[in-house]
């Protein structure tokens, strides 16, 4: 071999010596971020999966001092803010985003709406729950369901609409214009090719934004409050699986506790069940090349 | 495709404007000596004098070659961009006219004006007039979405919805007042126009992103046709496309335009040459010559037509 060769090689040998260790070094990187995520999975289920019984499933909380009950006005609780909330955001998130999308792409409306969409998502979620007290709870004079909806809702409209538009935007032009070109309203257009076509990516950008409420606390601590009995309508106070968790878990007895890491548990996995919704549900029967 | 050229004259009996496309297929590379150049306004009054202009289903049984699209002085812009300067074109009606030039010589921006597919993109603009059938398609009272059905459009890349194929046809049919078995009908005759029926009548329920490409372009075609336009524009139609569908893609032309007003947008000069019946010649958003597809490739006016159909400039 000459001299030549023989840098070559080396130089060669060092890159590919360079590319190994990086790759390697990525490889920790993605191991280290699923760390808490794991930790936090493991954990919660072994201290919250031995309190899940069916009393903790099906009975309201145990009087102060007794023990027994369980999270079942929680559960549910948690399943109508969040519902109402859901029902409330989604279809204003849904159609703000297809105005960025659609129509606001660049002019100063939908450049000043986008800006405050991403403003409003990174607002503390204490704040919110300031804002819907001051806006809900104090003119009607009552903590309830509906307040504590209304200020989940505030949260879900900027993730929604910011998904929405993404999920839009990714539908490629080409379709975009042979709709156009076949004479049809551009409604139509965005209703049954647009929204068809992006409908995966709407679904999923919904069902996470759903599942990101559902693990709210802060504000509904005096929007929604909390109950210690079956909800009683949407203008009273109803609980919620997070603040109850949150209430239990600073309680001074063990028992509480207890149903905290339960709750937190039946938390986590009804979460994961949304995902998990989510992404069968945004698989379409036709978008998929094969 | 000689055949099919054969068989239109005796269809039609165009003799006059067929012989010029099929002369023009037959000499390919042969030396015949070309015929005479008819300058172009020559070429478009005989159109207009042929006979008059009436579109629509009833006016596809006579045979006529009176201009069905013209552009007057014809300007566009993108902001401060001008795009087109100046083009004034006479589309026969019933033939095929193909469009050729260099990347960015605005025939792309031309074909997108006769349907106003631009009017979406901002800071467009429209100087000068388009008539089609006369009326002034820029004209305030036009309904673009209407106009779209009139005039349809095939796009360089087949982009069918992700739908059925059965859906892909009857989705533009929307507000055309038809019952779901009229719809089912006109699907399944623009499917047999566009040469597919054969190959998916067992499968109209099946995802039409499943097709070959060829397929989804002629699907394309189909779902153009549906809404029964008398203009169709293509705008590169074959490029994404492997040799053996283009040729199936041409053959249809060949067919379409017997029927239809064809504008086809083409990067591929053999492919004009074969299919059209009047070339037009775009350079830098000007035309510089229009007329019988064999003069201008035969026998250019200009020298820069000449040593573009030659491939010296590209």
């Amino acid at each position: 071999m000459n001299a030549a060769t023989d840098r070559y090689m080396r130089l060669y040998r060092r890159r590919k010596l360079k590319d190994q260790m990086m790759t390697a070094l990525l490889r920790l990187c993605v191991v280290l971020a699923l760390i808490p995520l794991v930790s936090i999975l493991s954990y919660v289920t072994w201290r919250g999966i031995g309190a899940v019984n069916l009393d903790f499933l099906m009975k309201t909380p145990a009087p102060v001092g007794a023990s027994g009950g369980g999270m079942a006005n929680s559960i549910v609780g948690s399943g109508i803010v969040v519902g109402l909330a859901a029902l409330m955001g989604i279809p204003v998130g849904v159609l703000a985003g297809i105005y960025l999308a659609e129509y606001g792409r660049n002019n100063l409306f939908g450049k000043v709406v986008r800006f405050l969409a991403d403003v409003l998502q990174g607002i503390p979620s204490i704040v919110v729950g300031i804002v819907a007290f001051t806006l809900v709870v104090l003119p009607m004079q009552t903590f309830s369901a509906f307040a504590g909806a209304v200020a989940l809702s505030m949260m879900l409209v900027p993730f929604v609409a910011r998904t929405a538009e993404e999920a839009i935007l990714t539908v490629s032009d080409d379709i975009r214009e042979a709709a156009m070109a076949l004479g049809q309203p551009r409604w139509r257009v965005i209703l049954s090719v647009i929204l068809h076509a992006a409908r995966g990516a709407l679904v999923t950008g919904a069902m996470l934004g759903i599942a990101r409420l559902a693990g709210e606390t802060a504000p509904l601590l005096f929007t929604a409050l909390n109950n210690r009995f079956w909800h009683q309508g949407l203008l009273a106070p109803i609980s919620t699986l997070t603040v109850q968790v949150y209430t239990y878990a600073i309680a001074p007895f063990d028992d509480w506790n207890a149903q905290a890491w339960a709750g937190a548990f039946v938390l986590l996995t009804l979460i994961l069940l949304t995902n998990v919704v989510a992404r069968t549900l945004a698989r379409s029967k036709y978008g998929e090349r094969s | 495709m000689n055949l099919f050229e054969q068989r239109r004259v005796n269809e039609n009996g165009r003799a006059g404007s067929v012989a010029v496309g099929s002369r023009a297929m037959t000499l390919g590379s042969a030396a015949v000596a070309p015929a005479p150049a008819a300058d172009i306004a020559e070429v478009s009054s005989s159109m207009r004098a042929a006979s008059g202009a009436s579109a629509g289903a009833a006016a596809r049984a006579q045979t006529s070659t009176a201009p069905i699209i013209a552009a007057e002085n014809l300007r566009t812009y993108y902001g401060h961009n001008e795009v087109l300067k100046g083009v004034s074109l006479k589309l026969p009606q019933r033939s095929l006219t193909a469009l050729i030039g260099p990347s960015g010589c605005g025939k792309t921006t031309f074909l997108r004006t006769l349907n106003r597919m631009n009017d979406h993109i901002p800071g467009f603009r429209v100087e000068g007039k388009v008539l089609v059938d006369g009326r002034d398609i820029y004209a305030p009272d036009v309904d673009p979405v209407l106009l779209r059905r009139r005039v349809g459009m095939v796009f360089q890349r087949p982009n069918p919805f992700p739908l059925s194929i059965l859906a892909n046809v009857t989705w533009g049919l929307r507000g055309h007042g038809l019952s779901r078995k009229e719809q089912r009908e006109r699907a399944e005759e623009s499917l047999m126009k566009a040469g597919l029926w054969d190959e998916v009548k067992d499968r109209l329920k099946e995802p039409a992103l499943r097709l070959s490409g060829g397929q989804q372009q002629r699907l394309c075609i189909a779902r153009a046709l549906a809404v029964r336009p008398d203009i169709l524009l293509m705008d590169e139609p074959t490029s994404a496309l492997d040799p053996r569908a283009s040729t199936k893609i041409e053959e249809l032309m060949l067919e379409l335009k017997k029927e239809y007003t064809v504008v086809l947008v083409s990067h591929n000069m053999h492919q004009a040459r074969r299919v059209s019946d009047q070339c037009a010649f775009f350079l830098h958003g000007e035309v510089v010559e229009y007329g019988p597809t064999e003069q201008v490739f035969e026998n250019p006016q200009d020298e820069r037509t000449s040593a573009y159909v030659s491939g010296r400039l590209g």
